[in-house]
C-alpha cells in the first residue's frame, strides 16, 4: 500500500509535467492562423500573396493605391513593438478578435469576449478554445472607405 | 480529534511527513510548470527560456519556493497518515494535474491554509503555511484580469490626474491616457494591482526568514509596502505619459530597470522594518 501511494504520486508528478507542455502556447501566431485570414481578406475585395517572413500580409484593394497590412498580437499585450511596426504613420487600426472589431485594443470588451469564448469552448459549444492572439488591420488614411468593411470577418465565431 | 494522524508510527502505513513531501513536491512541479507554460518566449521549453520563466516570477516567489522546500521534511510530526490524509493528498495531486492556473492556486490555499491551522503542524510547518498562502495569493493575482482591467481606467484616470498636476495637458478614456498626440494604453500587466501579491509575498519571505513567523503589528508594514507599489506604479507610468522618448525609456530601457529596482527595494524595505522594529523591542528590558 505504501509504495503504491508512492507510485501514484510519480504518476501524479510524470502527468502533471505533460499536462503543462501541452498547455505551452506559441508567443508568435501559428503561422498557419496567419494564412488563414487570406480567404476572408478576398472575401473583402483584398487581394494577397500570403503572409511574409515576419508574419505581415501586405494586402492590396482596387481602388486604393495604399496596402493594408496585417498581423497578429498577443490579446494579453507584451507585443507593442510589433503592433507599433504594423501601424506607421498615417494608419488608423482595426483590431479584431472574436468576430468583434475595434477601433482600439478596449482590453474589457475583449477580456469579455474571450471569456465567453472559453466558456463556450468548455461548455462544448465551440470546438476550440479562444485565441490567444487578435488580429491587427493597419488601414490607410488615405483610403476612408476601407473603414467601412466587416472586418470582423477576419476573426474566427464571427 | 487528530483528522491526518493515527497515533502509530509509519511503517507498513505511508507516514504523515513523507505525505506532506510528497504534495509539496508535485504542487511545486505543478506551480513551476504553469509558470513555464505561461512564458512569452518563442521556445518556452529551451533551457535559456526556462531560466527567463523562473527569473520572471520574481526572486521573491523563488525564494519562496526555496524556504518551502528546505521545510517540507518537517511540516508535521513522524506519524502514520490516515485513511483521511492519503484520500486528501491523492485529491489535492489530481487537482496538480490540472492545467489551469485556478487549481495552483487552490491547491496552494489548501496545502497552506491546513498547515496554517493544523494543530498537529510543526513551526516549519506554519511557516511553510505562511508562505504557500503568499504564493496562492500570487497565483489567484494573475486570474484575477476583471480586477487589473478595471483598475487599469482608475490609473488611468489618477495618472491623467497627476499630469495636469504637473501642467501636462492628458485625458483619459478607459484605459487609454492621452497626453497632445501621444496616448498611453495601461495594459493589464502595467497597473498598479498586477503586483501586489508580489509585494505581499516579499513581505512574507523577508518576515518569515528574519523571525520566523507574521503577527498582527505587522499589518501596518505591510499596507505601507502595498501603498508605496502602487504610488511607484503611477509615479513610472505618469513618466511614461510626458512622449514617446521618455515612453520607450521607461518601458523597456533603463528606466524600467530602475523602477525594478526600486519596487525590489522598496517591497524589501518594509519587512526589514516591520522585523528591526521588533527586533529592538525585544531587546529592551521588560
Amino acid at each position: 500500500m505504501k509504495n503504491l501511494i508512492r507510485l501514484a504520486f510519480v504518476l501524479l508528478i510524470a502527468l502533471s509535467i505533460m499536462g503543462q507542455l501541452h498547455a505551452v502556447r506559441p508567443y508568435d501566431a501559428d503561422r498557419e492562423d496567419i494564412a488563414s485570414l487570406v480567404a476572408p481578406l478576398a472575401g473583402l475585395g483584398l487581394k494577397s500573396p500570403g503572409p511574409d517572413a515576419d508574419g505581415v500580409i501586405v494586402a492590396t484593394a482596387t481602388d486604393c493605391p495604399l496596402p493594408v497590412r496585417i498581423g497578429m498580437v498577443l490579446v494579453a499585450g507584451g507585443q507593442e513593438a510589433r503592433a507599433a511596426s504594423l501601424l506607421g504613420p498615417d494608419v488608423q487600426p482595426r483590431y479584431v478578435y472574436l468576430g468583434m472589431a475595434f477601433d482600439r485594443a478596449d482590453s474589457w470588451r475583449m477580456y469579455f469576449r474571450g471569456l465567453q469564448g472559453t466558456l463556450a469552448a468548455l461548455i462544448g459549444a465551440r470546438s476550440k478554445r479562444a485565441p490567444s492572439h487578435m488580429v491587427m488591420a493597419a488601414l490607410p488614411d488615405a483610403c476612408p472607405h476601407l473603414a467601412d468593411l466587416d472586418w470582423a470577418v477576419l476573426s474566427p465565431w464571427n | 480529534m487528530n483528522w491526518f494522524e493515527t497515533s502509530d508510527v509509519p511503517d507498513r502505513r505511508i507516514g504523515a511527513r513523507e505525505l506532506w513531501m510528497w504534495c509539496l513536491v508535485l504542487s511545486a512541479v505543478a506551480f513551476w510548470g504553469k509558470v513555464i507554460a505561461a512564458s512569452d518566449d518563442p521556445d518556452p521549453l529551451l533551457p535559456s527560456a526556462i531560466v527567463n520563466s523562473i527569473t520572471d516570477a520574481g526572486a521573491f516567489t523563488a525564494a519562496a519556493w526555496i524556504m518551502v522546500m528546505m521545510r517540507a521534511g518537517g511540516v508535521v510530526s513522524d506519524r502514520a497518515a490516515s485513511t483521511r490524509l492519503v484520500l486528501v493528498a491523492l485529491g489535492i495531486g489530481l487537482l496538480c494535474v490540472v492545467p489551469l492556473r485556478p487549481a495552483s492556486a487552490i491547491v496552494l490555499a489548501v496545502l497552506g491554509g491546513t498547515l496554517l491551522l493544523s494543530q498537529q503542524a510543526t513551526r516549519s510547518g506554519r511557516q511553510a503555511g505562511l508562505l504557500l498562502v503568499s504564493l496562492a495569493i500570487v497565483s489567484a493575482s494573475y486570474i484575477l484580469v476583471p480586477v487589473h482591467v478595471w483598475v487599469a481606467s482608475l490609473d488611468a484616470r489618477a495618472v491623467a490626474w497627476i499630469g495636469r498636476l504637473f501642467g501636462m495637458d492628458a485625458s483619459a478614456d478607459g484605459n487609454v491616457v492621452t497626453q497632445g498626440d501621444f496616448a498611453l494604453e495601461i495594459l493589464v500587466q502595467c497597473t498598479s494591482t498586477v503586483q501586489l501579491a508580489q509585494v505581499a509575498l516579499a513581505f512574507c519571505v523577508v518576515v518569515v526568514y528574519r523571525r520566523g513567523e507574521c503577527r498582527r503589528s505587522d499589518l501596518p508594514w505591510l499596507l505601507s509596502a502595498l501603498l508605496a507599489s502602487a504610488v511607484l506604479t503611477e509615479i513610472r507610468l505618469t513618466l511614461m505619459l510626458r512622449g514617446e522618448a521618455d515612453y520607450v525609456w521607461w518601458h523597456d530601457g533603463a528606466g524600467a530597470t530602475m523602477y525594478l529596482l526600486a519596487a525590489m527595494a522598496s517591497a524589501a524595505l518594509f519587512p526589514l522594518l516591520a522585523t528591526a522594529r521588533s527586533a529592538t523591542r525585544a531587546g529592551q528590558p521588560a
